[in-house]
């Protein structure tokens, strides 16, 4: 499989193939309706998401715009692979906090508690009904990148992936991401993730 | 409260709690529906006003198959509310 | 390629290990007990696993987790914690979330709960983590079999861990999700969850000669698909899982009528147990007998897929299929066969 695209959003730059898409100042909320406005991505829902899901859809839609200009058969042929050290911790923290400050959990939030749910609202909006893994690790290390790339692949027919790295904690976060497929591009080996993923 | 007052209160509270970012108030006319082709709100929402009923007018929903009538629009809410006072 | 399951261990409600949880199932026993819950004026019934027969010092979760795996390695011809080509993978959802009520967020964290529990369970190196809620159980059988397939490893050991505590049920009663009394799963008057805990191992291999009381299955396929309909309710045509079973099938070479047993998630709440009725007719699967196990001893969340799958091997070994606890009026699922008694396959046709 080839690198098609890559895109990356941390620090308040999101970018695509190295290009600037946005530059934007605030806080993280801020940063990410910017980049919402400039995706131009007429999604209401997403404002009812949590931050990690926010970060794992936008760095995720310049990609899988792409893929859809590429003529990728979404539905059944695209893979995901979503990975992360922190999961949806700060989600799990904000649960608590409303469980232990009002009494009551708030519902709209509770169901965020969880670290695939990114994953989820990326099937959601893009109508992907293939094969996807989210796994948590330290870092995102090619190894287990590329053997999830295989597995995705080789075994269960994916003939195009995204795979997305992402991390919020706090308010530092920070987000990769590369389509892979069939077009021409660099080879996804182990060198060319870890320059797209891994650093 | 007067009731055009918590009508106000209410379409504030529910813009927060659902984080309905692009609807300001003026939006929501009393009698217009929450749900479906109104707002377009959905089931997660529809427990998160039960929260809110409970949260803000300590009024306990146990049967969240009553809300699809309490919260038909903010006229039914506001109209349930003081109707448990 | 032949690729192996064996040596499984479970630590349930029910039981400290796998036959003791079977044998208690096949008498109908379910764990469900109530147990009162700080904010809800009604007990709520959990499944728990009982403190006598965790041993050691440290935290609950590990302590969980430590017992099958100590239930599991000895059973092995070779010591798999320094064998090479071998992988370890953690399925769960929450993990040690406990600590996170306990003030310690970063205790939370998955790779830092994996790396604490491949320690002390004498690995090197960092575990896999799979987490993909209620599928992540099930899930890292088919990554372990998949990695395996492609010659990236000989063995796996995988270990499902989720512990029932507050910060869950207070999510699942905000959603109205939870019983009010043991779950009914398929049941008419099914009407919502009951939460359980367990923790559950086995290894993978393609070499038969290293379990020394023989491998308990092969695996011979595995599917899976995303519903892309909401975050929290299942797709009421149950598109995900008509896709996750077609492609098992396809995977293993077999059509619905080679299917003889399904044991579904049956989650006893109205909505997905619908909907797994919708897909399995939807998948012609209408003539195998379907049970649940969440009526014994709840939704055990990220280990639910694991602890479920050894228990169904062993109680086919045993030559028996469970019935589907708690499932007493099937009428509205007339098109689905039920199992409403336990036994042979022979004797559970009526």
């Amino acid at each position: 499989m080839n690198v098609i695209a890559h895109s990356r959003l941390k620090g308040g730059v999101l970018s695509a193939d190295d290009r600037e898409l946005l530059r934007a100042q605030g806080s993280m909320e801020n940063v990410f309706r910017e980049c919402y406005k400039e995706l131009a991505m007429d999604y209401p829902k997403f404002h009812k998401m949590d931050a990690p899901s926010k970060l794992a859809v936008l760095v995720t839609e310049p990609l899988l715009q792409r893929a859809r200009q590429e003529g990728a058969d979404l539905e059944n042929r695209m893979g995901l692979i979503g990975m992360s050290h922190c999961g949806s911790t700060v989600t799990d923290e904000e649960h608590w906090a409303v469980r232990t400050e009002t009494g009551l959990a708030s519902p709209a939030v509770f169901v965020y508690t969880l670290p695939n749910i990114g994953l989820g609202e990326i099937t959601i909006r893009h109508r992907i009904f293939g094969s996807s893994l989210c796994l948590l690790d330290h870092e995102p290390g090619t190894e287990l990148i590329q053997r999830s790339i295989r597995v995705l692949h080789e075994r269960d027919g994916m003939e195009w992936i995204v795979c997305l790295w992402s991390d919020i904690f706090a308010d530092r976060y920070d987000a990769r991401a590369v389509l892979l497929g069939p077009g021409p591009g660099a080879p996804a080996d182990a060198n060319t993730l870890r320059t797209l993923i891994s650093t | 409260m007067d009731p055009q007052a918590l009508k106000q209160q209410l379409k504030e509270q529910i813009i927060t709690q659902l984080n309905l970012e692009e609807v300001k108030v003026e939006d929501i006319a009393d009698d217009k529906p929450l749900f479906g082709e109104g707002l377009g709100l959905d089931s997660i929402d529809a427990l998160e006003l039960i929260v809110l009923l409970e949260r803000h007018y300590g009024i306990k929903v146990t049967d969240p198959k009553q809300g699809q009538t309490i919260f038909r629009s903010v006229n039914t809410m506001a109209e349930f509310i003081q109707s448990q006072k | 390629m032949e690729i192996l399951l064996g040596a499984p261990a479970c630590l349930t409600p029910l039981g400290p290990d796998l036959p003791t949880t079977l044998a208690a199932m096949r008498a109908g026993t379910s764990a469900l007990l109530p147990s009162p819950f700080p904010g809800s004026e009604d007990p709520v019934h959990i499944g728990r696993v009982d403190d006598v027969w965790l041993t050691g010092s440290g935290r609950r979760s590990q302590r969980m987790i430590g017992r099958v795996v100590r239930h599991t390695l000895p059973r092995l011809t070779r010591n798999l914690r320094t064998e090479p080509r071998t992988c370890f993978i953690l399925a769960t959802t929450k993990g040690d979330v406990k600590a996170l009520e306990q003030g310690r967020p970063e205790d939370t964290m998955l790779p830092v709960f994996a790396a604490r529990m491949g320690a002390a369970q004498g690995f090197s190196g960092q575990p896999i983590v799979v987490s993909s809620a209620c599928i992540s159980g099930t899930l890292a059988i088919k990554l372990a079999a998949d990695l395996i397939a492609l010659g990236e490893f000989d063995h796996a050991l995988v270990v499902g861990f989720d512990e029932a505590s507050d910060f869950v049920l207070s999510g699942f009663l905000s959603l109205h999700a939870v019983a009010a009394e043991g779950c009914k799963p398929f049941d008419d008057a099914r009407d919502g969850i009951s939460l359980g805990e367990a923790s559950a191992s086995v290894v993978l291999s393609r070499d038969r000669s290293l379990f020394t009381e023989g491998a308990v299955a092969e695996y011979i396929g595995g599917g899976m698909g995303n519903d892309a309909n909401h975050i929290s309710g299942p797709s009421r045509i149950g598109e995900g899982l008509v896709r996750a079973v077609q492609a098992a099938m396809d995977s293993a070479g077999l059509a619905a009528t080679d299917i003889h047993h399904i044991n579904a998630h049956g989650t006893g709440s109205l909505y997905n147990d619908g909907m797994e009725a919708i897909a399995f007719g939807r998948l012609g699967l209408g003539h195998a007998p379907v049970n649940s196990y969440k009526g014994y001893f709840g939704h055990t969340l990220g280990t639910a897929g694991l602890v479920e799958t050894l228990i169904a091997v062993e109680g086919l070994r045993q030559g028996t299929m469970l019935r589907s606890l708690g499932a007493t009026n099937t009428t509205a699922m007339p098109d689905m066969d039920i199992l409403r008694r336990t036994g042979t396959p022979q004797e559970t046709f009526y």
